[in-house]
């Protein structure tokens, strides 16, 4: 796959909880149109990383740029990156109150201002390409985990954003409901979206990542294609943690 | 092993056991230990106690028109009769009993048919069950009996003074003439006078103008309305209407006659008083409790130099009072020292610098809290202040004291003042109720809505707001009841309102000694009101939380 310019540089990126040193300097670019799996151990940052590209963490000290703007105090920055930047949750942190359509038009309506028709319309191609048009008008509390989180997949798209972030899709899913998010996530994949994608999910990052990144406390110790990362393995830390995860 | 199951269970069926083993059912119930055993006692002597004295009841009584002269009419004695303690006490037992008898046959045949399954579960759960249903049933049939007495058989329902002077001593239940000659002091007390008769007409104008937004809004808001787009239309008419009801009541000041003559604040009163406190307290606490309650959650960082705020309250302060233009002298008093008092002579300039660092001085101090977060450590001081406070203190405060911190000159009214008292009062219980709701919102919500793009006021507004008030319906309601009921409180700062009206109409030498009736009619008015506004938040509360959860 062709890649393109680089849409996220990230500059020796320090975070602290208290006295807790999360992030200790990551410095890594990612290309538009790449997909970059981050594995590591519970703990490593690796959350708390892609969380700082939209800014749901602080960081608090070093660079990072995304799409062209430098994320610093400012409102205006935030707000501009957040509309370009789509975030899926572990959690699906779909809104209760609003049915599966209104969740999907939410933003677009209030942050892109779009007419209520257009927003409609967009948001139902996304819930088709997430394969459940047929849920629209019911609330999230009647859907399946899975579907949930597809419908949490269709809100993020609806903004048309560059860059999509998975925080550990799959893992609040019943084992049986895990394809139809992974299959999501492909299709986008495969249709040229910048994907950042915390998860366990090893068969996703062999088959569809251009780059695995390992994280330990709070460093990067590795960034391979996948092919290279499964098969040799670098260092040793990497080697300990995938003999603990692939049986 | 499945065999012997099934013989047993057709051996059950082809021939119905009948046994019963009294024994061990109460060695499991009433004797099962020391405190059931007591408990048992206990509800026997209790139920022996209510069914001796109720089947001694005495007779009802009976007012002027069934029984004139003390001699019963037909209708008269056929009351007698029904409601005779010896009877009803007989009737309610042996039902009772037939109840029981009921329930221990199906017992000892181990066969329920529907009703006995039915007295079995409700009423005759165990023996407490059966005791309690027995106790309770007599209390609250004499109850109903002796409320029937007062307020229905033996009551007088004429209302000419004349005749009720007469009837009064001899009437054993209410009179109710009290309530029926003075409707029109309760409902608006001395709105209208005699001689102003002509300014009712204001009352039922601004209660028609209620009632056509409500009849608009019910329209609009029905399911699959085609007035719906119009709702944000009625939401503002509704606004409007307070300032609409206002100058409606008020009328034009300074017009002494005629049919829009003014009608004074001080002579508003009644239901309608109460109504208004109470509708203005709801409406206008509510915006400001939300504001505190996101006030108090808020996480501004300080902003630099917030002593700036109290500069601005300073030129406020010197803008009303005016700067300080002669000397001031100060006495301050002092401990051992002879004469006990030490006198000091402030140049204006020293005066007004040494407010100018006392009140920056307490800015600067709030601001030093929380990090600097003023917004929140003033939404903390008010409502911790405010719910460390009765609501008769913060009335007296605006009542009293507030007119002593207002420049000279400037009189605000006492309704006025009493309002924002209230309003002040309800908002902040109402702030910490919002704060509940909004404590319950998890922060996967608030990551959720930034993260798809919202602002801050966008995310409340649109995603935290509408799901943490659905979840504290029921206290917020709660808090509006309050609110109702505690708007009787005014009454001490001069203010007419329902209950007190109920005072001054058997203050009349006509109705003298008829406060049971004018209570009465006053809590039956109150209970109408709160019990609606609780159905209503049940209703609210269904129609927001359908498949939603």
């Amino acid at each position: 796959m062709l890649l393109g310019e680089d849409i996220i540089i990230c500059n020796d990126v320090h975070k602290w909880f208290g006295d807790f040193h999360v992030l200790q300097g990551i410095t890594t670019t990612v290309k538009e149109g790449e997909v970059v799996v981050i594995i590591g151990p519970s703990g490593s940052g690796k959350s708390t990383w892609i969380r700082t590209i939209n800014r749901l963490e602080e960081h608090q000290r070093g660079q990072i740029i995304v799409d062209g703007t430098e994320l610093n105090n400012d409102l205006r920055n935030i707000q501009e990156i957040r509309r370009e930047v789509g975030m899926v949750f572990q959690q699906f942190n779909l809104f209760p109150h609003l049915t599966v359509l209104q969740n999907v038009t939410l933003a677009p309506i209030h942050v892109r201002h779009w007419s209520r028709e257009k927003a409609e319309e967009i948001a139902i191609q996304q819930l088709e390409r997430v394969k459940i048009p047929e849920q629209a008008s019911k609330y999230p509390g009647q859907l399946s985990g899975g579907q949930q989180q597809r419908v949490a997949i269709a809100r993020a798209l609806a903004m048309q954003p560059k860059i999509m972030l998975f925080d550990e899709p799959t893992s609040a899913l019943d084992p049986e409901m895990i394809k139809e998010v992974l299959d999501a996530m492909q299709e986008l994949a495969e249709s040229g979206m910048t994907i950042l994608a915390v998860t366990h999910e090893m068969g996703f990052a062999r088959n569809v990542a251009n780059r695995v990144i390992f994280f330990d406390q709070g460093n990067i110790v590795e960034e391979k294609p996948p092919d290279v990362f499964f098969d040799n393995p670098e260092h040793e830390r990497t080697k300990l943690f995938l003999s603990q995860i692939l049986h | 092993m499945a065999t012997i199951t099934q013989t047993k269970e057709a051996a059950a069926l082809a021939e119905p056991r009948f046994d019963l083993d009294v024994g061990t059912w109460l060695r499991n119930t009433v004797f099962n230990n020391t405190w059931t055993t007591i408990f048992a006692v206990i509800l026997i002597i209790a139920n022996i106690i209510v069914l001796r004295a109720s089947f001694t009841a005495e007779p009802v009584g009976l007012s002027f028109n069934l029984a004139p002269n003390g001699v019963p009419t037909g209708v008269g004695n056929l009351i007698l009769a029904l409601t005779s303690g010896a009877l009803l006490t007989s009737i309610i037992f042996i039902l009772w009993l037939i109840g029981a008898a009921a329930v221990v046959y199906s017992a000892a045949r181990h066969h329920w048919p529907g009703p006995t399954q039915w007295l079995k579960d409700s009423l005759y759960n165990g023996p407490f069950g059966a005791l309690t249903t027995l106790l309770l049933t007599v209390i609250i049939i004499f109850a109903i009996r002796g409320l029937l007495s007062w307020a229905v058989f033996g009551a007088e329902f004429r209302s000419d003074p004349e005749q009720v002077a007469l009837l009064k001593p001899v009437t054993p239940g209410a009179v109710w003439g009290v309530v029926i000659a003075n409707l029109k002091l309760f409902a608006i007390f001395r709105y209208s006078t005699v001689g102003t008769e002509i300014v009712i007409w204001r009352v039922w104008a601004s209660l028609g103008v209620i009632l056509a937004l409500a009849a608009l809004s019910t329209a609009a808001w029905s399911f699959g309305s085609p007035l719906k787009r119009m709702r944000n239309l009625i939401v503002w008419l509704w606004l409007l209407s307070f300032v609409v009801i206002y100058f409606l009541l008020r009328g034009v000041p300074g017009l002494e006659t005629g049919a829009f003559q003014e009608v004074p604040t001080s002579r508003w009163g009644g239901f309608v008083l109460t109504l208004i406190l109470s509708v203005v307290g709801i409406v206008v606490s509510f915006p400001i409790g939300v504001i505190m309650a996101l006030g108090r959650r808020s996480q501004v960082r300080g902003v630099p130099f917030l002593w700036v705020w109290g500069v601005g309250l300073l030129l406020i302060y010197w803008g009303f009072g005016g700067y300080p233009d002669k000397a001031v002298t100060l006495n301050i008093p002092v401990l051992f020292r002879d004469p006990p008092i030490w006198v000091v002579t402030l140049s204006p300039l020293t005066f007004a610098a040494l407010q100018a660092i006392i009140i920056i001085g307490i800015f600067w101090v709030i601001s030093y809290f929380n990090k600097g977060n003023m917004i929140k450590t003033f939404s903390v001081l008010y409502i911790e202040l405010i719910r460390g406070v009765p609501l008769i203190t913060v009335l007296f405060m605006a009542n009293v004291i507030l007119p002593l911190f207002l420049p000279k000159g400037l009189e605000i009214d006492n309704l006025l003042r009493v309002v924002v008292g209230i309003i002040l009062f309800t908002a902040a219980y109402m702030a910490e109720n919002v704060r509940g709701g909004l404590q319950a919102i998890p922060k996967g919500q608030y990551e959720a809505a930034m993260a798809v793009g919202l602002s801050t006021a966008q995310s409340m507004r649109l995603v935290i707001m509408p799901q943490a008030l659905r979840l504290v319906i029921p206290a917020i309601v709660g808090s509006f009841i309050s609110l109702f009921k505690d708007t009787s409180l005014v009454a001490i700062v001069g203010l007419f309102d329902l209950l007190r009206v109920a005072q001054v109409v058997v203050a009349q030498p006509d109705w003298l000694g008829l406060q049971k009736e004018s209570y009465a009619f006053v809590a039956l008015i109150f209970w109408i009101v709160a019990f609606a506004m609780s159905r209503a938040s049940q209703r609210l509360e269904q129609k927001l939380g359908v498949g939603k959860y």
